[in-house]
């Protein structure tokens, strides 16, 4: 408290940016000031006391001069003020008192002060000019002006006096000099020291490198960047700096940066051979922070062996992030794969008519529509669903194949083989979200092929040979599902597509003749044709025999689909009718094949025995009937018991 | 110069002598062992300038020798440089560690060779 307040008026007048000189003068001037203001004011008293007025009256007025000058000091905050004021009141009162001062000669003693104040306060050029002047006026009142009646002058007193003076004044002189030269060279380096540590300061905070030094113990010094700190936190003293990076790496390169480290002590170690083996050049670090994230950054580490002064080898470590370079590498590396992959597709689709290929993406993209529903349903029974899922994807797989989509048929490889998996042991519903990020995976596939189609389709023209391939996978498809349906019925059919012209179905109708090819398939396999021995024993080929034609004639298109199985059997659908749609006994009695065919076509009929997955997913006849009425179309039946099945569908083109 | 070629694989010894044969066939000399002990056997009865060795071999590794003859002190100024498959980082710090002077990853690049052979013999 006492020593802020002496500190407070030693520095009166003191901002900020004030230099050594200013400050020594500061401290010289206030403290003076004030130490004659105390005295001065004393000696007033005393004057006033020995009634000698005209003393006191000079002394109290310099007191109070002398007070003012401190004050402005400290309100303009300028010392040249106060130094300036001080030596000029010293200069006349000093003169004043050797002028008035009476046999004890008090005079004598004031004098010899007036260099030391002057040339200090003021400097050597201005200090010495009043110094001398000083001594001037000194001179002429010891030796010339004989002063008020009963003032004496020893004249040889006054030759020593005034030798005194000049000897003082010389050695101020000398003395300011040198304390000049000291003090600009004090203040030079200060200035050098304080303007190096803030560069210094400046690159070790803003520069976004860690730097550190470790010693041969791999112990961290105290100089190091910010960024250090920033990163792996406030450190302790002598940390080792491998404790820094326990945990945050792998261990295998946590103990290869140990050993790299200590190779830099070993002077026989090649330096260039050291820089090519740095275990942790590009090292993935990871920081457990305080909060639940844990962050992770790509650090590049560099080290350096350098030699201290006293011979003593120190490592140089740098270390920056290079998780934005990284991060932009990796993006960069997915999307030359993708555009490679692009290009792939490219080759492989331009051999492929993009009709077609459109086709088989629209399909695609349905089927993987229809998965993500089946994802949606909540079932128990996950093992039928990844079933199911199994069998679309397979169905694709194929098509992609068939049409040389390679990349895309290895992308659904991968997943088939990993439902494979999920097949052998019930799914959770974790494992079965999976899917629908592979799903996604694969209609990325499939948007960026129907991307490329799309710049295709606008120069590539039909060619004979692409329709070919048109017919081709059309049959593909079909003989695959028929194979399936034969298997799961134990039946043997020969497909027969020679009429079969799949050019003459406009677009408007592509889904009703897919829809209904894949309901009379169903229909034909699961009902119509026999088993084998069945149609050995009824003397037929052991072969069931499915023909699908299409003809067109004067703007109308005829289609027909036709089977040798053993037909409609009136029989059961007369017991169906009964049972299943409220008709008597006496209504069915006499039921012919068209109203056989009238109640196959009405919602909620079905003469299946089996209740099977396979069945039920067809869409139903009464669907395909509702479908041919909308578009204004003719659908019959025509099936003879025991030998054949037809049903004929008739189109405007 | 005489250099002693160690590795248990005896088309990779001609690899490596053909190499360096092919550039200058008159200053080399070979000497060959097909493991650690062997090549151990041949240090102590002949003088050798060089020794180049592969880390994988039977009886005495590659590794296991380096820091047997860089305990003795007659060793210690040796030349090694191993040729070795072990490509990763850690494995050359660790034979760096055990005290070979040079690394050289497989398959043998003739100029590489060269260059560190080069190299180490004139430190030493």
């Amino acid at each position: 408290m006492f020593k802020k307040f002496l500190f407070s008026i030693l520095y009166n007048g003191l901002t900020e940016d004030s230099g050594l000189k200013d400050k020594s003068r500061s401290a010289v001037l206030n403290s003076i000031s004030l130490i004659s203001v105390v005295i001065l004011l004393s000696y007033a008293v005393i004057d006033i006391i020995a009634k000698i007025y005209l003393i006191a009256f000079i002394t109290a007025t310099t007191a109070i001069l002398i007070l003012f000058a401190i004050i402005l000091v400290g309100i303009t905050k300028r010392i040249s003020i106060g130094t300036s004021t001080v030596s000029y009141i010293a200069f006349i009162f000093f003169l004043l008192i050797l002028a008035t001062s009476r046999e004890e000669r008090a005079g004598y003693f004031w004098i010899m002060l007036f260099p030391l104040v002057s040339i200090f306060f003021l400097g050597i050029t201005h200090g010495t000019i009043l110094t001398v002047l000083f001594g001037l006026i000194s001179y002429f009142l010891i030796f010339i002006y004989k002063g008020p009646a009963d003032v004496i002058f020893i004249h040889g007193m006054g030759v020593r006096v005034m030798g005194a003076y000049i000897g003082v004044s010389l050695f101020t002189i000398a003395f300011e000099i040198i304390r000049m030269m000291a003090f600009d060279q004090l203040e030079k380096t200060t200035n050098d020291l304080v303007a190096r540590r803030k560069q210094t300061a400046m690159i070790f905070n803003n520069v976004k490198q860690g730097i550190f030094l470790l010693d041969e113990d791999l112990v961290l010094s105290e100089e190091r960047s910010f960024y250090f700190n920033e990163l792996f936190g406030k450190t302790r003293i002598n940390q080792p700096f491998l404790e820094l990076l326990k945990d945050k790496l792998p261990n295998r390169d946590f103990i290869a940066t140990k050993d790299y480290l200590e190779l830099f002590f070993n002077k026989t170690v090649n330096p260039a051979l050291l820089s090519s083996i740095n275990p942790i050049e590009k090292v993935l670090i990871t920081f457990d922070s305080k909060k639940a994230e844990e962050k992770q950054v790509w650090l590049e580490f560099a080290f350096e062996r350098i030699l201290s002064k006293n011979g003593s080898i120190e490592i140089l470590g740098l270390f920056r992030d290079i998780t934005e370079r990284v991060t932009l590498e990796e993006q960069l590396i997915k999307e030359e794969n993708e555009s490679i992959k692009n290009m792939e597709n490219l080759f492989q689709i331009i051999h492929v008519n993009p009709e077609l290929m459109e086709e088989f993406l629209k399909d695609t993209s349905d089927e993987i529509n229809s998965i993500n529903e089946l994802l949606k349903v909540e079932t128990q029974d996950t093992r039928s669903l990844v079933n199911n899922i199994f069998t679309i994807i397979h169905g694709i797989k194929g098509n992609a194949m068939l049409l040389g989509l390679s990349n895309l048929s290895e992308r659904l490889k991968t997943f088939e083989d990993y439902l494979k998996d999920l097949k052998s042991s019930t799914a959770t519903w974790r494992e079965l979200l999976k899917l629908t990020v592979n799903l996604a995976e694969i209609k990325h596939d499939l948007d960026q092929i129907n991307t490329l189609i799309e710049k295709i389709i606008s120069f590539q023209k039909l060619t004979g040979e692409n329709v070919k391939s048109k017919k081709y996978i059309f049959e593909q498809n079909l003989k695959k599902s028929i194979d399936k349906l034969c298997k799961e019925y134990n039946k043997d059919v020969i497909l027969d597509l020679n009429d079969y012209n799949i050019d003459l179905v406009p677009d408007k109708y592509k889904k009703l003749f897919k829809d209904s090819i894949s309901q009379f398939i169903r229909n034909s396999i699961a009902h119509g044709i026999e088993d084998k021995n069945e149609r050995i024993i009824k003397n037929k080929k052991p072969d069931g025999t499915i023909k699908i034609s299409l003809e067109k004639k004067d703007d109308k298109l005829y289609f027909s689909f036709y089977d040798d199985g053993r037909g409609l059997s009136l029989e059961k659908i007369k017991k169906i009718a009964i049972e299943k749609k409220g008709y008597s006994k006496a209504q069915v009695e006499n039921f012919t094949t068209a109203d056989a065919a009238k109640l196959i076509f009405s919602p909620g009929f079905s003469t299946s025995d089996k209740v099977d997955n396979l069945s039920g997913q067809g869409i139903g006849m009464n669907v395909i009937k509702t479908h041919v009425d909308k578009v204004g179309g003719k659908l019959n039946l025509r099936s003879s018991s025991g030998s054949f099945c037809e049903f004929k569908i008739l189109l405007h083109a | 110069m005489k250099i002693l070629v160690v590795d248990d694989s005896r088309i990779m010894r001609t690899i490596v002598k053909n190499s360096l044969l092919q550039n200058n066939s008159a200053l080399y000399s070979f000497l060959e062992a097909d493991n650690g002990v062997d090549a151990f056997n041949i240090l102590e009865r002949e003088h050798v300038d060089l020794l180049l060795v592969d880390w994988n071999m039977p009886h005495l590794n590659g590794l296991d020798l380096v820091k047997e003859l860089r305990i003795l002190p007659k060793y210690k100024n040796l030349p090694i440089i191993m040729i070795t498959s072990e490509a990763a980082k850690y494995n050359v710090i660790e034979a760096v560690k055990a005290g070979v002077n040079d690394y050289l990853v497989k398959p043998v690049d003739d100029k590489k060779l060269l260059l560190k052979i080069e190299q180490v013999m004139s430190i030493n």
